[in-house]
């Protein structure tokens, strides 16, 4: 295959998307520009910081080092993705608003979706597994105790209510 | 930073541009070979990890050509004396697999400390050595471990050591996998001084595979009873690197005193 264009098809949030993208187009600029899902950062610009982290199949990825053809035929999600039809915060969402894990919050869309990748995989983490998990994302105010602190309640949460 | 307007606001795009290429994702292995065979400037993605970071650096290419489809290059297989690697098993593959997990738990163990999950999870085997990068471990890990690089030509297979030198990569070549031995050989690996140094310590009987990372433009790697660590290690022949990160004479000095201790470890059976 080769071409001036790449055709995409995925699913971003659940639903269904199609783009034709050129092939150094990345995927935070499909996500930020074309769907206007603008809770997914832009920071460092080189996949180290987090801040733009999407689960890709349920991976935690760099949107910004990641090309838009790569999600072709994958489930894209973003923390948009995260909140339920009514309205009700995703149990890690929930959980950072109550320990107040965040300053800024620039960082807070990459770290939530981090979290909620580990949460996937494992529904009970312990404290070691968490700071080894969530240590690939970087942020620069709240000194990382309190965003721990979130990623064990939301497993409370998460076991309390079974969500 | 570039920003333009859109219906949402102002929207931030990616500020570091990357060079128009054409992709191509051929469907056999036989095919990926020709496409990167074929003229011009080819370069070859997987999970794209580090091929991304050097486009953004500036690095062009006339065509990427995409592996990632090529599902028989991800497998780890057991063929008894040694385990294969497809080039494609990413590094979250390495961790979690269970035949590594039995036969080979240092050699994980020691692959578990690369990057961080969400490297893990999407850089591949391949990538890594491919990359050729001082500073990255596959390779250093690889050759402590007495493994080799399989690759796929246009005139057939080509078995390369792992601690050969660059020159003995063939060309147009594709990294199909690694074949690591698994006759229990123990692996320590210490990389707390990175980037000045990194090293790893394979221990097979009485016989010892020092390989040494960051401190040169590829590792340098050294095999020899284990008694003859300490003057041997010390004697290697290429210069370390002298930049103000760290000097050619501490550099040395680190890589003797690493190896060392991760062979008094590996003889003394402690866990690496």
């Amino acid at each position: 295959m080769s071409g001036e264009f790449v055709f995409v098809s995925c699913t971003v949030n659940g639903a269904a998307r199609e783009f034709h993208v050129r092939p150094e187009e990345m995927l935070i600029d499909v996500l930020r520009d074309r769907l206007a899902l603008t809770g997914t950062k832009l920071s460092c610009d080189l996949g180290a910081c987090g801040a733009c982290t999407v689960l890709l199949d349920g991976k935690p990825v760099s949107s910004c080092g990641t090309f838009a053809w790569q999600a072709d035929g994958a489930d894209v999600r973003t923390v948009e993705g995260l909140v339920a039809a009514d309205g009700r915060l995703d149990p890690v969402q929930r959980a950072f608003v109550e320990n107040s894990a965040f300053q800024c919050g620039f960082c807070t869309p990459g770290m939530i979706m981090l979290a909620r990748a580990l949460l996937d995989r494992d529904p009970a983490p312990d404290r070691p597994a968490i700071r080894a998990w969530m240590g690939a994302n970087i942020c620069r105010c709240t000194g990382y105790e309190m965003i721990i602190e979130a990623v064990e309640k939301a497993a409370e949460l998460t076991a309390e209510t079974g969500e | 930073m570039y920003t333009h307007s859109t219906d949402a606001g102002w929207i931030s795009r990616t500020h570091r541009a990357i060079s128009p290429f054409r992709l191509e994702k051929p469907e056999t292995l036989s095919d990926a070979v020709d496409a990167i065979s074929a003229a011009g400037d080819v370069t070859i993605i997987a999970g794209g990890i580090d091929l991304v970071r050097r486009m953004r650096g500036g690095d062009t290419w006339n065509a990427v050509v995409d592996i990632s489809g090529l599902a028989e290059l991800r497998a780890i297989e057991d063929g008894g004396d040694k385990i294969r690697i497809g080039a494609l098993a990413t590094h979250w593959d390495i961790e979690t697999d269970s035949v590594l997990a039995s036969k080979m738990p240092d050699f994980q163990m020691a692959w578990k400390t690369i990057g961080n999950i969400r490297i893990r999870m999407t850089g591949t085997v391949g990538g890594n050595l491919m990359a050729a990068e001082p500073g990255y471990d596959g390779r250093v890990l690889l050759a402590a471990a007495g493994g080799s690089l399989v690759f796929l030509t246009q005139r057939g297979e080509v078995t390369v050591p792992a601690d050969a030198g660059p020159e003995n990569i063939p060309p147009h070549a594709l990294l199909t996998g690694i074949e690591v031995p698994a006759r229990g050989a123990g692996i320590a690996f210490d990389r707390s001084l990175k980037p000045v140094v990194s090293v790893a310590v394979g221990l097979d009987g009485e016989r010892a595979r020092v390989s040494v990372g960051c401190a040169y433009d590829h590792p340098q790697c050294w095999s020899g009873p284990v008694e003859e660590i300490d003057d041997a290690v010390a004697a290697f022949p290429p210069e370390p690197r002298n930049n103000p990160m760290g000097s050619a004479a501490y550099r040395r000095r680190m890589i003797t005193v690493l190896a060392r201790r991760l062979a008094d470890r590996l003889t003394a059976g402690e866990p690496s």
